[in-house]
């Protein structure tokens, strides 16, 4: 059962660029959740759902047009209407909440979706028919799938725009005020409710746009958010809360450690040194690698 | 009677005296101090007094505030006929030796009863024996997350380690499936001890300390399975024959977890962890060694949880596999939990029945149609909860009482 | 007049921030010994550095001449420090009698022995039965401050620090604040420390004032004398005394 299927030295890099690949889809999945995390103070349980669901809206959309690019469109439009929605009818409540109801309430909202799920779509995992860029690509050596390069770029300069958004833009520096002291941010004339209500949408449209990425990789099954949901913790747990850098390096971390992992361990048993790593962190460096406010 | 025990150091604490037709009689400390003790009606009662003796000596300059020493007038109380006594002791609802009682005898009925309706059917005996299983479990539940506030998602791996310990040491060791349930919980109070060390000793909390214990689950889902693959192994040893004894030993366990949270919840360990769980800075700094209690508290529902997994082991047939490490029990176990309302003892009864009843009903007879259907009324009950009544069942049961209450008397009536 | 509690030039930092310097505090026993400053000042660090929330960085702490640096909090509880909390931390799902009943069963091993105790100590803040049985999430915030108080002094402490217990509260109820803590010194013979940053509650109330500025002690002595002290007329400057 431990062994490994191959030790030569391009298995291991090819290991490594994937859990690179995958890493960057991690930190794109898991920046909704931080950004939800730190501004909102909202221990956000769903978050894996609403990625898998979302997943399923793309390629239900995606099937019925045949063009990844209107699902993409039409799905972004659909979930901020269910972000705005969800934040109006259920996070609004517990806002400022004990954790324990914040947990239990998105616990709730994630059961709903993934057995709405499971009762539509039953158990079996669907992907797409065909991906956006089904060729393969040499760089130097290594040989990588050009959806995956995609799906890589993509992640990272989203992130580095969520970097500019909440170091450049006025509603980015708002939302960041109003993490910082709420009260304060108030008597400064910014509008809490309406940064709150905008940074979970934006948290959700991230969470939309990393599904429409994993879509391109991987398949969706009811049970991918529950997956998702404990990977996005994790990382957000190894980064911190200290930004977009933190949460890039540790879903790297995560994506290698995942990528080898299921090399060199049983497909599963890959969880196994990820949980380690979260632990350990969490028991030893609770603010994180990567330092938290 | 009264004479002797008045010259005596009275031990502290409060007093009854109630006379009737001139007799005196003495309830000691640990007097039902519960709730309104209603002694209206009864025939030929004469005087009431409740006292107690003061414990921080007040010096005598003060005049409102003198020491006074427990005394009953006797004579007094006699010649004063009193028709209404209207007498409200000093406790809460949990504290009274009656209302435990009560509970217990309540509860053994509900258990009696329901085996009388379905002694008949094997199928309904076997899901209203997974029903009271999962009651003591969320019961041993209540002890981390209910009084010490932990949110704990380790359930199923505590669990499934007792499972394994224990079908092992009774089936290839040939140890006496008593003592193998025993020391199945002991090794999950151990595990639990060294995991809860750790954390606790490196303040892990809130929502850190609910995934840490949910990725330890996954850990052990997937070791166990390197140690003893994917296979689910039977036992030979086979000491329960048939339902009605399998039910018969989960209601004994069931009834045993009650008593104990009983216990922790009117001891000391139960002040302590309900004040842990409303502010642990606060209980620390009032001399509550926060870390130690909460291990205990961990420990104690670890070990429980632990020797219920044999039990889980002969319910599903008598065979283990690393299938019982499953975050989806441990989730559904803290979710019955917080919708019992946490250190409710009667909550957790409540939704571990009825939620549980329904849902357990809804999953088995609509599965072909909706698998999970279940799940998605444990969602819909969380966010109904978590958005109008966030303290669970004794919050609804509370409102409940208060609705009564002003309906009997009017707001301009209470002053 | 014997030393209860002694500092040696405790220190504590917050990052690049010193937010206690050095500060050699001492208190007699049986006084009521107050403690100002302005906001940020470094009185509620000192505290927290005492009963062991917070660790110094550098320095000692000695009670009853016994070294008790570094303890933690519950150490601190049980040999005789207790305190109350500027920002109240209630037990909102127990009930008054009940949070103050844990806090009894510290000392005590019997349940009833702890009620009864509690009772005691509440019915002396004035509480009555009703009020005894709400839940913490029912009552008042000078509610909340007496609880606070009820659950530190129903430890029988040798030394009691009152954090700004005035903080949000009106002037009628301070009145009674003041009155109160005298009455439990006097009656209970507890040593006290109060931290206020309001002058005139603490010149009424205590026997022996130090000034604290910037995280540093200023003055120390009787009410008059620190009144009159040019460092602390400074420091409050604009501030009536």
């Amino acid at each position: 059962m431990f062994e490994p299927t191959a030790f030569d030295l391009s298995a291991i890099v090819t290991g490594v660029v994937n859990g690179l690949v995958l890493g960057s889809l991690y930190a794109l999945a898991s920046l909704g959740l931080a950004l939800i995390f730190g501004v909102l103070d909202i221990i956000n349980f769903a978050h894996g759902d609403i990625l898998m669901i979302s997943s399923y809206i793309i390629y239900l959309i995606a099937l019925s047009t045949g063009n990844p690019w209107v699902a993409l469109l039409s799905s972004l439009a659909l979930f901020a209407l269910f972000g705005a929605g969800v934040y109006r009818g259920i996070i609004h409540y517990v806002l400022g909440k004990e954790p324990l109801i914040q947990i239990a309430i998105t616990v709730g909202l994630g059961l709903i979706l993934q057995n709405l799920a499971l009762a539509l779509f039953r158990a079996e995992p669907r992907a797409l028919p065909s991906t956006l860029f089904p060729y393969p690509l040499s760089i130097g050596p290594l040989t990588l799938s050009a959806n995956r390069v995609f799906v890589a770029l993509v992640s990272i300069i989203l992130c580095i725009l969520v970097h500019y958004y909440s170091t450049r833009t006025k509603l980015g520096l708002a939302s960041r005020a109003v993490a910082e002291n709420r009260e304060a941010a108030w008597l400064m004339g910014i509008n809490v409710p309406l940064i709150y209500m905008a940074t979970f949408t934006i948290g959700v449209l991230l969470t939309t746009t990393a599904a429409f990425l994993w879509m391109q990789i991987g398949p969706v099954d009811p049970y991918l958010g529950t997956i998702f949901g404990l990977l996005c913790w994790i990382i957000v747990a190894l980064g911190g809360l200290g930004g977009v850098a933190g949460i890039i390096a540790s879903g790297f971390i995560i994506g290698v450690l995942d990528s080898l992992g299921s090399m060199f361990l049983t497909p599963s048993g890959k969880y196994i040194p990820m949980y380690i790593a979260f632990i350990l962190t969490i028991w030893f460096k609770p603010r994180g690698l990567f330092g938290r406010r | 009677m009264l004479r002797s025990l008045r010259r005596r150091e009275f031990p502290r604490g409060n007093y009854l005296w109630i006379v009737v037709n001139g007799f005196e009689y003495f309830f000691a400390s640990g007097f039902p101090g519960s709730v309104r003790v209603f002694i209206a009606s009864l025939p030929g009662l004469s005087g009431l007094h409740v006292t107690q003796k003061p414990l921080i000596r007040i010096k005598d300059n003060n005049s409102n505030t003198k020491t006074h020493h427990p005394r009953v007038n006797t004579r007094r109380e006699v010649n004063k006929f009193k028709p209404t006594i209207y007498l409200q002791l000093i406790a809460s609802n949990y504290r009274s030796v009656t209302g435990l009682y009560l509970r217990l005898i309540g509860l053994v009925v509900l258990l009696v009863a329901m085996y009388i309706a379905f002694m008949t059917s094997k199928y309904y005996l076997l899901f209203t024996t997974n029903l009271v299983f999962f009651a003591a479990i969320v019961l041993a539940w209540n002890i981390i997350g209910g009084y010490a506030g932990q949110l704990d998602l380790g359930s199923a791996g505590y669990m499934g380690v007792g499972a394994i310990v224990s079908s092992i040491l009774s089936n290839n060791i040939g140890l006496h499936p008593l003592i193998s349930i025993i020391l199945g919980g002991l090794s999950s109070a151990l595990l639990a001890g060294a995991i809860g060390f750790p954390m606790f000793r490196f303040g892990v909390r809130e929502v850190w300390y609910a995934l840490s214990t949910a990725a330890i689950v996954v850990i052990l889902n997937n070791a166990v399975r390197l140690l003893i693959g994917p296979y689910e192994y039977y036992l030979r040893v086979r000491p329960i024959k048939t339902y009605d004894e399998l039910y018969l030993a989960t209601s004994i366990a069931l009834v045993l977890v009650f008593l104990l949270n009983y216990a922790v919840n009117n001891s000391r360990l139960g002040y302590y962890l309900k004040a842990i769980r409303e502010d642990e800075l606060a209980a620390e700094a009032i001399g509550v060694d926060t870390r130690r209690y909460k291990l205990l508290a961990l420990m104690i529902y670890a070990f429980i949880v632990g020797s219920l997994g044999y039990l889980y082991v002969v319910m599903i047939g008598y065979f283990y596999t690393y299938r019982f490490f499953d975050t989806g029990i441990s989730v559904s176990i803290a979710i019955l939990g917080i919708i019992g309302g946490l250190g409710s003892i009667e909550g957790c009864l409540v939704s571990a029945f009825l939620l549980r009843g329904v849902g357990e009903y809804l999953r088995t007879s609509l599965a072909h149609i909706i698998p999970g259907l279940h799940l998605l009324l444990y969602g819909a009950v969380l966010i109904a909860l978590g958005v109008i009544e966030p303290e669970g069942i004794p919050g609804i049961a509370r409102r409940f009482t208060t609705l009564l209450k002003t309906t009997k008397r009017p707001m301009g009536g209470v002053k | 007049m014997s030393t209860l509690l002694e500092t040696r030039k405790l220190t504590k930092r917050f990052g690049g921030i010193i937010a206690v310097k050095e500060v050699d505090f001492k208190v007699e026993k049986g006084v009521i010994k107050g403690l100002i400053g302005p906001n940020g000042s470094g009185k509620t660090t000192l505290i927290n550095c005492i009963t062991g929330v917070h660790r110094p960085d550098e320095g000692r702490v000695f009670f009853e001449s016994r070294d008790i640096t570094g303890l933690p909090p519950h150490r601190v509880a049980k040999i005789g420090i207790a305190r109350t909390w500027q920002i109240v931390r209630p037990f909102k799902k127990m009930t008054v009698l009940e949070a103050v009943m844990t806090s009894a069963l510290i000392r005590v091993k019997d349940l009833s022995v702890a009620r009864s105790e509690a009772v005691d100590v509440l019915k002396l803040l004035g509480f009555t039965e009703e009020l005894m049985n709400r839940r913490g999430s029912d009552i008042t915030l000078v509610q909340h401050k007496l609880v606070d108080l009820a659950r530190a002094i129903v430890l029988k402490p040798k030394l009691l620090f009152v954090d700004e217990i005035a903080a949000g509260l009106r002037p009628v109820e301070v009145e009674g604040l003041i009155d109160l803590l005298r009455r439990v010194h006097r009656e209970l013979d507890i040593t006290m420390v109060v931290v206020e940053h309001l002058m005139t509650f603490i010149m009424k109330l205590s026997d022996d004032i130090a000034v604290m500025h910037e995280g540093q002690l200023i003055a120390e002595g009787s009410p008059e004398e620190v009144a009159k002290n040019p460092r602390v007329v400074e420091v409050y400057l604009g501030m009536r005394v």
